[in-house]
């Protein structure tokens, strides 16, 4: 009941929030947009649901910066307090924010995936592109919850977005330049992103689901990292 | 001149603003020392790599072999089909080959360090023993045809392996951004019209092995797993080694760039500030004189320390003279890669300042520059490569092409190889773009 009424709230200010509230759709038109824009460069030889899908380069940007505005952007005017005074519980507070975040991410994602793969013009084999789609849209949800982690521990949106961006970003690049195998290999599994990613191949990958369950690891830490610094701190 | 001096001042203070720097040149350094520390003995095992697939069976003294090659292996401009003798199928042994690639044409080569060029690729190839020198030619119909090149192999034991071979380098050599947990995929190469009778023996070279080769009425089916013939040269790897942290070193100066006027805005700071000086165009140039120079100390300082620590690390490692000389910092080449590196680092602070200023918001301003900078470079490799290249020519990332140390038509990250300085003109481009457009808006609008 407490929770209902706190869930309530958080999707009010979600909703209400004029930069919170572009975000979802700016989710679904950078990530189809995009997506579309790639599909028609595949010249034949390709994985077409890949490609297609790749939009969510672009788009995870507007997921991210969704549950970083959500988490940490009510420190910024004072909101917090005022959050804190209407729900004492913090874990009940916490848990709200997790599940509006992820109740606004949720139909955005899906929404995205669905209309990037009905713009792909090449064939798709229907098995693999579910898992392909279903995977990106859980991708998705589960960097909204890892920045939302990041951001309740750090509680400002510039460095918490940073933090982000450079998980999901830097790792891969950072990578390249280990030319030991064993090294570049741990790497690539070890970090959340885009290992992950390798949900959307669909050219018979040996382990499809692997990377989502790093992802899944990374975001368990920093919801947990998150609500263990919401729930000591002061408002 | 008080101006400058009062923007100094402000970011010596901001201690979010010192970790920024301090943050960029940790990553700058440390990540080439890490990346430096972490190829234990990889290199300088021999120097040369030979692995390819070759079907091969004894010819003792003079002997000719044609073939026509219907499809040639792909993958990367430098992937070879051809007709090659040599000494033993192991790794290392002479030889003397002609062969195709699909980007550089017809070639001979022999012991690693021969390569001659001979035109378009060829359809048809034929290898000659005569006495001590083999001969390369080709031909387009298997009718007429022409000298490649003639090499002198004088020494060559009397009986050697002659055969078919094909092998393509790793496409970690052909896209920015190898494919995570994908392996990279064989080549295979077609023969047919092969002039001489088994039986032949299939052989992987200095690889592991692979899958047979097919054979069938004449038809050869030829699948090397990745490899390369070439000696060992200079690839640049020594001065390559302190770029390694310059893209994720830019993350926190995208954040310094933007936090530097945001922050004004978020505790109203801004007000005070042109209070003081009413003229917004000194302003922002103050800002940008700022915080443009720190960035560019900062990863100047960070990229020459990342050079010269990893010459010991990167030593240990095999990379030592003869094959690989040690750097100098009077090398007009290492000279603009420090420089460059410092140079686009500052370009990207001053294009998430102009950003900054335009969006008035910290988290907007740095998802605007991670879209432009960061989605261009991750998701290239999902891209045929043309495509690939053109994305990154045009977006922010083409900077850092001033980085380009090995002459080679494949890099990562180095989209205007060749032209270096192209790539740091495109960035600066869209610096003074974003710094206009934020002049422009800052004049206009209320503080």
């Amino acid at each position: 009941m407490r929770l209902a009424r706190a869930l309530h709230a958080e999707w009010t200010k979600l909703r209400t929030v004029p930069a919170t509230a572009c975000l979802p759709p700016a989710t679904v038109v950078a990530t189809a947009a995009l997506g579309t824009a790639v599909s028609t460069s595949c010249g034949g030889d390709c994985d077409a649901a890949r490609l297609s899908l790749s939009g969510v380069y672009l788009g995870q940007l507007a997921v991210v910066a969704l549950a970083v505005l959500a988490a940490a952007g009510e420190y910024r005017h004072g909101l917090a307090a005022t959050t804190l005074m209407a729900v004492p519980a913090r874990l009940v507070a916490f848990t709200a924010k997790a599940l509006a975040v992820t109740a606004a991410v949720l139909p955005a994602a899906a929404l995205a995936v669905a209309a990037s793969l009905a713009a792909s013009r090449a064939p798709l084999p229907p098995g693999p592109s579910l898992r392909a789609g279903g995977g990106t849209v859980v991708y998705l949800v589960l960097v909204a919850l890892l920045a939302l982690g990041v951001a309740a521990t750090i509680r400002r949106t510039a460095p918490a977005l940073s933090t982000v961006l450079g998980l999901l970003y830097m790792a891969p690049i950072a990578a390249q330049f280990v030319t030991d195998d064993r090294w570049r290999t741990l790497i690539e599994r070890a970090t959340p992103a885009p290992a992950a990613l390798a949900i959307q191949d669909t050219t018979d990958p040996a382990h499809p689901w692997s990377g989502l369950a790093v992802l899944a690891a990374w975001t368990a830490a920093a919801l947990t990292a998150g609500a263990t610094a919401f729930i000591r701190r002061d408002g | 001149m008080s101006l400058p001096r009062s923007e100094l001042t402000k970011l010596r203070t901001a201690p979010g603003l010192v970790w920024c720097l301090v943050g960029a040149a940790a990553v700058m350094l440390g990540l080439p020392l890490l990346a430096s520390a972490g190829n234990p003995g990889t290199y300088g095992r021999a120097a040369f790599v030979d692995e390819f697939r070759f079907v091969h069976q004894p010819l003792s003294g003079d002997g000719t072999l044609t073939a026509r090659v219907r499809t040639p292996a792909g993958g990367h401009p430098w992937a070879m089909t051809g007709l090659m003798v040599k000494e033993s199928a192991t790794p290392g042994a002479r030889y003397a080959a002609v062969l195709v690639t699909p980007g550089h044409g017809t070639r001979v080569q022999a012991d690693f360090t021969v390569d001659i060029a001979g035109g378009e690729a060829a359809s048809w190839l034929r290898l000659v023993r005569t006495g001590p020198t083999v001969t390369g030619y080709a031909s387009t119909d298997g009718v007429a045809w022409q000298r490649v090149a003639e090499v002198p192999m004088a020494g060559m034991a009397s009986t050697v392996e002659i055969g078919l071979f094909a092998t393509s380098p790793a496409a970690t050599r052909t896209v920015a951004t190898r494919p995570v947990l994908v392996p990279t995929r064989p080549a295979t190469a077609v023969f047919d019209s092969v002039s001489m009778a088994g039986p032949w023996t299939g052989t992987d070279v200095g690889i592991p092995g692979g899958p047979s080769t097919v054979e069938s009425s004449g038809t050869f089916a030829v699948t090397a797993q990745p490899g390369d013939i070439i000696a060992r040269a200079d690839d640049g790897s020594r001065v390559v080694a302190a770029t390694a942290g310059t893209f994720a070193g830019m993350l926190p100066l995208v954040a310094l760039g933007a936090l530097v006027m945001t922050a004004e805005y978020r505790r109203h700071l801004v007000r005070t500030t042109l209070a003081a000086s009413p003229r917004r165009g000194p302003v922002l140039a103050a800002k940008a004189l700022v915080t443009g120079g720190a960035c560019f100390a900062a990863a100047l300082v960070a990229t020459a320390g990342a050079l010269l620590l990893a010459q010991p690390l990167l030593r240990r490692s095999g990379y030592r003279p003869p094959t690989y000389p040690d750097p100098s910092l009077s090398d007009p080449r290492v000279l603009r890669v420090i420089a460059g590196t410092a140079a686009a680092a500052a370009l990207v602070a001053l294009l998430s300042l102009g950003l900054g200023t335009i969006l008035r918001r910290g988290a907007a301003a740095i998802t605007a520059v991670a879209a432009v900078l960061l989605v261009p470079a991750v998701m290239t490799p999902l891209l045929p490569a043309g495509a690939g290249r053109w994305v990154q020519r045009l977006s922010p990332v083409a900077g850092l092409s001033v980085q380009q140390v090995r002459e080679t038509d494949d890099a990562f990250l180095l989209p205007w190889a060749g032209r270096p300085w192209t790539g740091l003109a495109v960035l600066a481009g869209y610096a003074v773009a974003a710094l206009t457009a934020a002049y422009l808006l800052l004049r206009r609008r209320d503080a």
